[in-house]
């Protein structure tokens, strides 16, 4: 990777909040949207607001993976387009986008070294991944976010019932092939 | 009259916070040499040593790429939106 302006990395960004919470049925969703996409892998926007220890994702918006063809297995690119018209929907409602998600078909949700470069151009922002093994939401979904100065760190995930209630969710995911 | 510039939240450190600024100039080359002024850490990111927009770093004219148009000379007009946006990527493989 060359000149990704990293060399000033430090000084242009704060800190992701500590935690992301995000409703038991939107993570359900995404690990579906992951499953139904096979072997490929799928990406897209984390929307909600973002407060001093927490992001609150209110929904996920899904973005065509524009990586070549043949290539989506391990790879991904989010169109920044998707990124402009989303932030032109959320412009003045009080939510933004707080993160971004991607699917490792194959593997666990643990960043590659590609993706952390490239979380590294995007300081403050939680990034989902959705992994492919494990059998409880809790391992299958994390979060991390590059940390100015500490560089990818991980971010709990709260999983949260529609009850209301807050917790890491440990129900098995049942509708795995 | 003037163009907006739209930073994402991940660059506001470097335009004193703001999500949008306001910048003079008929190409998008002359808006970041409007902007470079005040905010010299935010073209450092746009624009590498060589004068050329960054690889990981997209630029945006109403919607349209300015790598598909004529890059920094692409032109912009009152009312226009340019957008910055660093790309969103990853992957197992290294990128091609
Ligand atoms: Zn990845």
């Amino acid at each position: 990777m060359s000149d990704t302006g990293q060399g000033t990395g430090t000084a242009w960004g704060d800190a992701a909040p500590r935690e992301l919470h995000l409703a038991a049925g939107l993570a359900a969703a995404l690990v579906d949207e992951a499953s139904v996409a096979g072997d490929e892998e799928v990406c897209g926007l984390l929307v909600g607001r973002r407060e001093t220890d927490q992001s609150r994702v209110a929904r996920t918006v899904a973005c065509t993976n524009a990586a070549p063809e043949g290539r989506r297995q391990t790879r991904f690119e989010i169109d920044p387009r998707c990124l402009i018209e989303e932030e032109r929907v959320a412009r003045g409602s009080g939510e933004e986008v707080v993160g971004f998600y991607h699917s490792h078909p194959a593997g666990d949700p643990i960043p590659s070294p590609v993706d952390r470069t490239y979380m590294g151009l995007w300081p403050g922002m939680v990034w989902v991944i959705v992994g492919a093994r494990a059998l409880a939401m809790r391992g299958r979904v994390r979060a991390w976010s590059f940390d100015p100065g500490r560089e990818v760190v991980p971010r709990e995930v709260r999983i949260e019932s529609a009850r209301g209630e807050s917790g890491m969710a440990e129900r098995p995911i049942t509708r795995d092939p | 009259m003037s163009v907006t510039v739209r930073v994402p939240s991940a660059m506001r450190k470097l335009t004193h916070g703001r999500a949008e600024l306001e910048a003079e100039g008929a190409t998008v080359r002359e808006l970041l040499d409007h902007l470079g002024a005040g905010n010299p850490g935010l073209v450092g990111r746009i624009m590498g040593d060589d004068g050329d927009v960054r690889e990981f770093l997209n630029v945006f004219v109403n919607g349209a790429d300015i790598r598909y148009e004529d890059n920094l000379d692409t032109p912009v007009s009152a009312g226009d939106e340019v957008s910055i946006v660093p790309s969103i990527a990853g992957g197992a493989a290294p990128p091609g």
